[in-house]
C-alpha cells in the first residue's frame, strides 16, 4: 500500500475515532461512573496512537501517549472524572485534529508550542512519576542574564496547614505581587468525595509559572515559614520558556511579527502582500526553472492536499447488497428488452411490459444510489453539542444541548454545506435567546439554558429545528432596530414573520454589547444565503420569554427534484414539486386585473396574486392556438401564488446540472454569468434539450418585488380590494 | 457571620465570610443536603462575601460529588479569589 493510501485511511479512522472521543467525553460528563465509556475513550487514544506510530506520525504517538496514560488511571480508578479533566482531554481532541488535519493536508506534523502547553496541563493529572520526571529538569539553570526570568513554582503543602492558621492563598497572593502570573494550576485530583473528606484538611497542591524580576532567593522568602514542612520547587524555566516563545515566532511570518510589535498596520502588509509575485513566477522569469517542471511540482503539491479534501463516506453493507442486487435485475431486464427488440413476433404489450420493468428497476436503482449519500445527522449534532458547550462556558451560561432525530438521513454534501449555519444558529441561541443563569432564575427559570437540535423527515422535506428556551425574541425591539438603521420606511407596519425576516438581513443586530461570539450582525444573512443556496428555506418563530425557533427546510437531495414540467413559450420549465399546492384550469372570469397589481387568480374564493412566467423572463409568446393556459398555485414561506404557463407536460424527476455548465443558456436570459433570479438550475430533458429548473422564491421576488405578508395576500385583501371596487374584468 | 442552607428546588446559598471554621459546618450541611438527592444541584454565591482556600476546597469537593452541579451568582471577590488560587475552573 502507497503512502497517500495509507495516510487516507489514517485520517479517515482518525477522524471518526476522535469524534467517538468527543462524543464519548460528552457522555462522562452525565455520568462520571460510566466505565464502559470510559474504557472506550481509552480505546480511542491507544489506537489513534498506534495507528499514528504505523503511518510515521511521531508528534500524533508523543500527544497520544500522553493522553493514554491518564485515561489509563482513569480506567484503573486511580484518578477521578472531573470536569477539568473532561475540559482538558476535550482540549487534547482538539489539538489531535489539528494534527490529523495537517497531516491529511501533506504537512510535516511537529509539537508545536500550543500543543505543548497542553501536554504540560496533563502533568498533575499524569500521577507521581510523570510529574516528578518534568519537575527538576531545569533545577539548576542558571538565572538569564536580564529581563525578567519565568519560574515554575510547585507547592504541595501539609494537609493540616490549614489548622496552623496558614492558607496557601497568601502565599500565591504574595508570589502574584512579585511579578506577572503566566500560569496557576491547582491539582485537584487528591480530593476525596465530600463524604470522605476531612474539611479542613488540604488536599490541593498547585503549580504557578511567574514571570517576575525577582531573584531566586526572593521568592523563597516568601516561604519562609513554610519552606521546611512543606513540598516547595522553584525552578528557573526561562531558558526552556524562551524556547517556546523564540519557537512560537519561528513559525509566525514576518508580516504577522511586524505587525504584533506596531511597527506597520495590516493593511500595509495586506496591500504588499497583494503585489507580491509568486516564487514559481520569479524563479522562471531569473531562468532558474522551467514552466514544465514548476507545473509537476505544483501537480504534486495539489495531489498531496486533495489527500485532505477528497472526503470518504461509510456506506452501510445492506445499502451495497441492495444495489448490486438490482444491478443483477437490470442485466436480466436489459436482455428481455433486447430479445423484444429484436424478435419480431414480440407483441407490443410485452415490449411495454418490459420497458415497464426498466422504468420501474431504474427508479430503485435511482433511490438506492441516492441512500448511498445519506447519512444521519447524529455526528454532526454531536460535534455541535461540544461547540455549544464551549461557546456557553465562555459567556459564563450553563447550557445542555437536547438531541432528537438523530437518525434522521441526509445527504452528505447537505450536512457538509449546513454546518456552518448550524453552529452561527447554535451560537446565536446561547449567545443571545439564552439568559445569564442569574436572569433565568430571576424569570422563574431553570439557571440552565437548553438548545434543541431536532431533525425530522416530512412530507419529503428534511426539517432541521435549532431552538432555545431563552428570552425569546421582541418583535418590538427589532423593528425599532430596523427603523433606526433605515431597513423600514417610517410608518410602514410590518407582520410578525416579517419583523423576524428581519434579523437575516445584513448587518442587522440587536445585541446591546458586541462579543466574540456574536453580536457583530454577521451571520445569520449568511445562514440564510446558504440554506437557500441548498434550496431550503430558514424561518423563525419566537415567543417573548419563552425562547426562539429557527426552522430550516430543505430537500431531500440536492442532485435530483421531482418536478412539474410545463412549456412557457418555447422554453420547457421545471417547477419543483416541493412548492406545488394545486393545478387549476382558469374558467373565465377566474383571473382578476387589479388596478395598479397586477393580475389575481380566484382559487375557490380566495384570490391570489398571479404572474405569467413568459413576462417574468420575457419569453417569446407561443402561438395562442398551441396555448392552453394553466395556472399552477405554489407556495414561498407560507405565501401563496399563482403561476401561469402555456401547456402542462406532467409529473417529471429532473436531475439538476450546476448553472455554470448551463452558461451559454443563461446568458441568453440576461447576459451575465451569474445564476439569475427565478432560476435554480437546468436540466436535460428526455428528449435532450434543455430545460429551466425554477425557484419559486426567486419568481416571488421578481414579480412582486421582495416577500409579502401572507395575510395580505389572501382573503383580508381580496375582501378589501373588492370592498373598495379594484377588482376590474378578467384579463 | 456565615450561613447556609438549601431548598427544595436543590439551591445552596452562602451568605457572609466563609472561613476555615466554618468549614466543617459546611461539609456536613452539604453531605447532608446530598443524601437528600434533588435533580440538580445550584450552588448560589451570590451574598458570599469572602471565601478562603479551605471553605473553596470544600465546595469544589461538594462539585465533583454531585454530577449535575451548577454555580452561579458569584460575586466579584469570590471570582477574584477563585482565579488568583487556580480554583475557579474546578468550581464555576
Amino acid at each position: 500500500m502507497d503512502q497517500i493510501a495509507l495516510m487516507k485511511i489514517f485520517v479517515s479512522e482518525s477522524e471518526d475515532l476522535l469524534a467517538n472521543l468527543e462524543q464519548g467525553l460528552m457522555s462522562l460528563e452525565a455520568d462520571t461512573a460510566d466505565d464502559e465509556v470510559i474504557h472506550m475513550i481509552f480505546r480511542v487514544a491507544h489506537t489513534l496512537k498506534g495507528n499514528a506510530g504505523i503511518t510515521g506520525i511521531d508528534a500524533i504517538v508523543s500527544f497520544a501517549h500522553v493522553m493514554e496514560g491518564v485515561l489509563d488511571r482513569v480506567r484503573s480508578h486511580a484518578l477521578p472524572v472531573s470536569h477539568e479533566l473532561i475540559t482538558l482531554l476535550l482540549n487534547a481532541g482538539d489539538v489531535l485534529k489539528e494534527m490529523v488535519s495537517a497531516a491529511a493536508a501533506g504537512a510535516v506534523v511537529t509539537l508545536t508550542e500550543e500543543h505543548q502547553l497542553v501536554l504540560d496541563r496533563f502533568a498533575p493529572f499524569a500521577g507521581d512519576g510523570a510529574a516528578k520526571a518534568e519537575a527538576g529538569a531545569d533545577a539548576t539553570s542558571p538565572r538569564a542574564p536580564s529581563g525578567p526570568s519565568v519560574f515554575a513554582i510547585d507547592m504541595r503543602f501539609r494537609e493540616d496547614i490549614f489548622a496552623t492558621g496558614q492558607d496557601p492563598a497568601l502565599l500565591l497572593q504574595e508570589l502574584g505581587a512579585l511579578g506577572e502570573v503566566l500560569q496557576i494550576q491547582t491539582d485537584v485530583s487528591r480530593l476525596p468525595p465530600l463524604d470522605q473528606a476531612e474539611a479542613t484538611r488540604c488536599y490541593l497542591s498547585w503549580r504557578m509559572l511567574l514571570s517576575t524580576n525577582a531573584s531566586r532567593s526572593d521568592l523563597e522568602a516568601v516561604f519562609l515559614f513554610v519552606m521546611e514542612d512543606n513540598e516547595i520547587r522553584i525552578e528557573d524555566v526561562t531558558k526552556s520558556f524562551a524556547g517556546r516563545r523564540e519557537a512560537q515566532a519561528a513559525d509566525k511570518k514576518l508580516g504577522e511579527l511586524l505587525v504584533e510589535q506596531g511597527v506597520v498596520q495590516q493593511a500595509d502588509v495586506l496591500e504588499v502582500v497583494s503585489a507580491q509575485r509568486k516564487v514559481g513566477e520569479l524563479l522562471i522569469e531569473a531562468g532558474k526553472v522551467k514552466r514544465d517542471e514548476l507545473n509537476k511540482v505544483l501537480a504534486k503539491q495539489e495531489a498531496a492536499r486533495r489527500v485532505r479534501q477528497n472526503s470518504s463516506i461509510r456506506v452501510d453493507t445492506d445499502k451495497l447488497d441492495g444495489l448490486v442486487n438490482l444491478v443483477g435485475e437490470l442485466v436480466i431486464c436489459v436482455a428481455q428488452v433486447n430479445q423484444n427488440a429484436r424478435d419480431a413476433a414480440a407483441t407490443h404489450e410485452a415490449r411495454i411490459a418490459a420497458a415497464e420493468v426498466l422504468v420501474q428497476i431504474s427508479r430503485d436503482l435511482q433511490d438506492q444510489a441516492m441512500s448511498l449519500r445519506m447519512v444521519p445527522v447524529r455526528e454532526t449534532f454531536d460535534r455541535f453539542k461540544r461547540a455549544a458547550r464551549d461557546v456557553a462556558e465562555q459567556l459564563g451560561k450553563f447550557v445542555i444541548v437536547e438531541a432528537t432525530g438523530i437518525e434522521t438521513e441526509l445527504d452528505k454534501n447537505v450536512i457538509e454545506q449546513l454546518a456552518d449555519p448550524l453552529k452561527h444558529m447554535i451560537r446565536n441561541c446561547i449567545s443571545h435567546g439564552i439568559e445569564s443563569p442569574a436572569e433565568r432564575i430571576a424569570a422563574g427559570k431553570s439557571d440552565t439554558g437548553r438548545v434543541f437540535l431536532r431533525a425530522a423527515q416530512r412530507e419529503g422535506r428534511i426539517i432541521i429545528e435549532v431552538a432555545d428556551d431563552g428570552r425569546g425574541v421582541d418583535p418590538e425591539r427589532v423593528l425599532a432596530k430596523a427603523r433606526e438603521l433605515g431597513l423600514v420606511p417610517p410608518g410602514k407596519t410590518l407582520s410578525e414573520r416579517e419583523i423576524y425576516e428581519l434579523l437575516f438581513a445584513p448587518g442587522f443586530s440587536t445585541a446591546a454589547q458586541v462579543n466574540e461570539i456574536s453580536g457583530r450582525g454577521v451571520g445569520l444573512d449568511v445562514v440564510k444565503r446558504n440554506v437557500q443556496e441548498l434550496r431550503g428555506t430558514v424561518e423563525i418563530e419566537s415567543e417573548l420569554g419563552k425562547g426562539t425557533t429557527f426552522r430550516i427546510r430543505l430537500p431531500l437531495t440536492l442532485a435530483i427534484i421531482d418536478g412539474m414540467t410545463a412549456k412557457v413559450g418555447p422554453e420547457t420549465v421545471t417547477i419543483p414539486l416541493l412548492a406545488v399546492i394545486e393545478l387549476i384550469e382558469p374558467a373565465a372570469g377566474v383571473i382578476k386585473t387589479v388596478a395598479g397589481k397586477g393580475e389575481l387568480v380566484d382559487v375557490r374564493g380566495e384570490l391570489l396574486p398571479m404572474v405569467r412566467l413568459s413576462d417574468v423572463f420575457d419569453f417569446p409568446r407561443a402561438d395562442p392556438k398551441t396555448v392552453e393556459s394553466k395556472v399552477v398555485v405554489v407556495e414561498n414561506q407560507g405565501r401563496k401564488f399563482g403561476v401561469m404557463v402555456d401547456r402542462v407536460l406532467g409529473m417529471e424527476q429532473a436531475v439538476i446540472k450546476p448553472l455554470d455548465r448551463s452558461f451559454a443558456l443563461f446568458s441568453r436570459l440576461d447576459g451575465r454569468y451569474e445564476r439569475p433570479e427565478g432560476i435554480a438550475g437546468a436540466t436535460i430533458l428526455g428528449d435532450g434539450s434543455i430545460g429551466l429548473i425554477l425557484d419559486v422564491h426567486g419568481i416571488e421576488r421578481m414579480a412582486f418585488g421582495g416577500d409579502r405578508d401572507p395575510r395580505d395576500t389572501r382573503e383580508a385583501r381580496a375582501g378589501r380590494d373588492a370592498r373598495d371596487g379594484r377588482v376590474g374584468a378578467a384579463a | 457571620m456565615f450561613s447556609v442552607d438549601y431548598d427544595d428546588q436543590g439551591t445552596i446559598r452562602l451568605v457572609g465570610d466563609a472561613t476555615v471554621r466554618e468549614a466543617e459546618a459546611l461539609r456536613e450541611t452539604l453531605r447532608v443536603a446530598v443524601a437528600e438527592k434533588r435533580p440538580a444541584w445550584t450552588l448560589d454565591l451570590a451574598a458570599l462575601d469572602s471565601v478562603d482556600t479551605c471553605t473553596a476546597q470544600v465546595l469544589v469537593a461538594f462539585k465533583r460529588t454531585v454530577p449535575s452541579f451548577r454555580a452561579h451568582s458569584c460575586t466579584k471577590g469570590v471570582r477574584d479569589f477563585l482565579a488568583m488560587t487556580g480554583l475557579a475552573e474546578h468550581l464555576l
